[in-house]
């Protein structure tokens, strides 16, 4: 399997995906169910986390697919514009959605967040479908509409150009010489933040610290979210300022497989019922501690194959 | 050395930043 398989596995997620928690929502709201609420939150989770593959795996169908015949490198182009910004606000989405997680499991309410969150997640859907749109015309001419053709749509995006694209992006990473080493120092001291707050917290729910509730190792957690969320944009600009070192990457694809359980892991400890009734010098249940160690093993992996990048895979 | 100062500049400021949004959303926890 190659990031291309992935690519065309993932790239529908975000729009159905988004369109799903969209509609739990709308449906927790009119029937006024909480749970159903907590449900549309983990889904925006999940799929903002499932978002992360489908986009940077498009590097390298792109690779894969560019100067075939009948391909046309102006829509590919457009197609990425387009999912850099789907991408960025469906992490924003996500990013609320996790907060919101948080703050209703230690009892809050979480208004502001969810107003964001049905702010951004309608821009979201708009964004992906544009994405979608644009993504599916390089391949399939059969959705082309009133005798559109590539050239027709080539000449239509010349005209409505973006103001940020992803090459301007790439650009601004790779000509500066100060900002590779200044977010190459921040992705690793994120990188302890993160591991430090997964160790305390998955190490309480293994038997260790028993002397403290889950609830008081929870209420770290923010703190590894936070991050997440600087290790996923220096890691991005990474990815859009030298494509070609992670696009056809074994060890980024490892790596990308230990992010998604290591995400996973972070919503169960932060929403589920399991780890949050682990009182003060109680043991958590089996499951919980399952959990637990694969938590602690998926940011290992994390780390082992970020690192291990240049040499089982092909970066630098 | 430019570079040096420039590349410490940035990193923290910005765990600084971070630094006070995680205690302003450790206010949220009580």
């Amino acid at each position: 399997m190659t990031l291309s398989h992935v690519h065309l596995l993932l790239n529908h997620v975000p729009t159905v995906g988004t369109a799903i928690a969209i509609a739990l929502l709308v449906i927790s709201l009119i029937r006024r169910s909480d749970e159903l609420k907590r449900v549309s939150l983990e889904v925006f989770f999940v799929i903002a986390l499932l978002t992360l593959p489908a986009y940077t795996t498009g590097l390298a169908a792109q690779i894969q697919i560019q100067n075939r015949p009948g391909v046309s490198d102006v829509m590919i182009e457009a197609h990425e514009d387009a999912a850099i910004w789907a991408f960025a606000f469906m992490q924003l989405t996500g990013g609320f959605a996790w907060f919101a997680l948080w703050k209703r499991r230690r009892g809050g309410l979480a208004r502001g967040s969810m107003l964001a969150i049905v702010l951004l997640s309608a821009l979201t859907m708009m964004m992906s479908a544009r994405t979608a749109n644009l993504g599916g015309e390089i391949r399939h001419p059969e959705i082309l509409v009133g005798g559109e053709d590539v050239a027709a749509i080539e000449a239509a995006l010349a005209t409505n150009p973006p103001m940020i694209t992803a090459n301007q992006i790439g650009l601004l990473v790779t000509d500066r010489t100060w900002l590779w080493p200044a977010f190459e120092s921040l992705h690793f001291i994120a990188m302890c933040l993160i591991f430090g707050v997964v160790l305390i917290a998955n190490l309480r729910l293994l038997g260790l610290f028993k002397v403290w509730s889950f609830p008081a190792v929870h209420r770290l957690l923010p703190w590894a979210a936070l991050g997440f969320a600087i290790n996923m944009i220096t890691g991005m600009m990474f990815m859009t300022g030298s494509p070609g070192m992670y696009a056809d990457n074994t060890s980024f694809l490892y790596k990308l497989g230990c992010l998604m359980i290591a995400g996973l892991s972070l919503l169960y400890t932060t929403a589920f019922e399991g780890p949050w009734w682990v009182g003060a010098g109680q043991d958590a249940p089996r499951r919980v501690k399952l959990v637990g160690a694969a938590a602690i093993a998926s940011w290992l992996g994390v780390m082992y194959f970020g690192r291990m990048l240049p040499f089982i895979g092909n970066a630098f | 050395m430019q570079l040096a100062a420039i590349v410490t500049a940035v990193v923290l400021v910005t765990v600084v930043i971070v630094a006070a949004i995680g205690v302003a959303i450790d206010r949220h926890a009580d």
